[in-house]
């Protein structure tokens, strides 16, 4: 099977017989072993659990069981997942002394019963604090559109090694943007669901009352399928595309986008007919409270080690977290307050203005590793600080978003933000199919696409 | 890069302290510019009004 094989093409290509769990599970380990060296997505590949895993699958197609949906399908975790018998280290070493997890994260429970193998776990800023994957414990991880470029973060190996085609679906998580600024960076779909709609349990935290997991994958149909199978239920009906009312996100997001953005963005509301643009109130405020919940959410569960062992924190994880530790409790009850009133406000314009909203993921293409700065109102800033300059606000109400790739040809990746009411994840399907049918969603490496 | 001024060092020393925390002298700056922004942002908060029967936001309930 061709290494982009998807989720869906792996599953048909097992229960049909056509290759056996074995196989598919060996050429993905051969595939990581010889050439993830070039992109540092991996921390640990789990050869014994995953190749045990494929036998238990070969043998049930043997006995002649019925093979569960996704028999057979390689992913990847990023490195806060639980995986049993290994220790949860979250892209750190300050937990190594930690003992092995007795259980797989819930969700990895639920895509193990439904059939796929995890093979590998997956580089990350450390505790999730960042957006560039840059990691002094575990090193970086490039872009493999371009590897001079950011692959993003904080989960930048899971979308990195989708992106290179070594795995077809990997799990994420997202606070603040660390799924949809990696899914952007790398030109692959990634999805934030509804906060507490999929299970965190197994999930290293970062900032627990934002923090959501998700996943990444190269096709719509596959991102859907499993998230389906994580979050335990069949696919709710998608709405009639015609039936959404679309608009875009204007004022905050549409400042200080580069002129690739800019067009990308006009073309897609173009294709999709979308006439109506509309402002979310505060913006800046909303990022504020957001980026001051999860320093002190950070900073809090992190004290009692940053007490005594600071020193063996990434450096540019330790003076964040030691910051945050210090916030005051009204800076943050404040933040948690604004929080509310945001809420209200976003709830309120899903029922009275629109379904879906359409916004960027980034403002510009991938930065280059050597540069990693950002232009933000005429200042170039830190890309690891402000690549979230558009998840950031949209993170504090809970909200789902789907991140999709834009087709650029010639070009690096440009992602897009959907954005819907709560539990409204279908109508983000059906608004994204819609790109899919028109062309503009995707990858192209070449000019002629 | 400018020099920390000894009073910024001093109330930073002091948040530390009440929460039973040290900061050594190698992450001094790095927590401190770590706290100027953070400040920022907890001004632009401070000045958006919010009503008393606003409350913080607890579990979600879409």
């Amino acid at each position: 099977m061709n290494r982009f094989a998807t989720v869906r093409q792996i599953a048909a290509a097992i229960h049909s017989g056509e290759v056996n769990a074995r196989k598919v599970i060996e050429n993905t380990l051969e595939v990581l072993n010889r050439e993830d060296r070039n992109i540092h997505s991996v921390t640990h590949i789990l050869t014994h659990e995953a190749l045990t895993q494929a036998d238990a699958i070969d043998a049930l197609r043997a006995s002649g069981a019925t093979l569960p949906p996704l028999a057979g399908v390689p992913f990847g975790v990023k490195d806060l997942f639980d995986v049993t018998g290994h220790v949860t280290t979250a892209g750190s070493i300050v937990l190594r002394n930690n003992p092995p997890a007795q259980q797989d994260a819930v969700v990895v429970q639920r895509l193990k019963a439904a059939g796929a193998i995890p093979v590998a776990t997956l580089n990350m800023d450390e505790f999730a604090y960042g957006f560039a994957t840059e990691n002094a414990h575990y090193g970086v991880t490039f872009n493999p559109r371009d590897t001079t470029r950011m692959a993003g973060g904080s989960s930048g190996g899971s979308a990195a090694a989708v992106a290179a085609g070594f795995l077809p679906f990997t799990l994420g998580s997202d606070t603040n943007g660390s799924i949809r600024v990696p899914a952007a960076l790398c030109g692959v779909w990634g999805l934030k669901s509804t906060l507490g709609r999929l299970p965190c349990e197994g999930a290293y935290p970062f900032s627990s009352s934002l923090d959501v997991v998700g996943h990444f994958s190269n096709t719509l149909d596959d991102l859907i399928t499993t998230f389906h199978v994580m979050d335990n239920t069949f696919p709710d009906p998608e709405p009639a595309f015609a039936a959404l009312r679309i608009a875009r996100l204007g004022g905050w997001f549409a400042t200080n986008l580069s002129g690739p953005y800019r067009n990308a963005l006009d073309k897609v509301c173009a294709e999709l007919a979308v006439r109506h643009t509309v402002e979310l109130p505060e913006v800046a405020t909303a990022r504020a409270a957001s980026f001051l919940i999860t320093a002190a959410e950070g900073g809090n569960l992190h004290l009692p080690r940053l007490r005594k062992q600071a020193a063996e924190y990434d450096p540019a994880t330790s003076d964040r977290l030691l910051a945050g530790a210090m916030l005051p409790a009204d800076t943050y009850l404040r933040a948690q307050r604004f929080r509310r009133w945001f809420r209200a406000q976003v709830h309120a314009l899903f029922r009275d203005e629109a379904d879906v909203l359409i916004a960027p993921a980034v403002m510009c293409e991938a930065p280059r590793r050597d540069e990693a700065s950002v232009t933000v109102n005429g200042k170039n800033l830190s890309a690891r600080a402000n690549l979230g300059l558009y998840t950031q606000p949209l993170s504090l109400p809970g909200l789902p978003v789907l991140a999709v790739p834009l087709r650029n040809p010639g070009g690096l990746p440009l992602g897009l933000q959907l954005v819907a009411a709560p539990d409204r994840e279908a109508s983000l399907f059906a608004v994204a199919r819609q790109l899919e049918r028109s062309g503009l969603s995707g990858y192209s490496s070449s000019t002629k696409d | 890069m400018t020099d920390l001024k000894p009073e910024d060092i001093a109330i930073i020393q002091a948040r530390a302290a009440s929460i039973n925390l040290e900061i050594p002298p190698d992450f001094l700056r790095g927590v401190m510019d770590n706290t100027a922004l953070l400040t920022s942002f907890a001004d632009l908060l401070e000045h958006y009004p919010l009503a008393d029967t606003c409350e913080a936001a607890g579990d979600y309930i879409p």
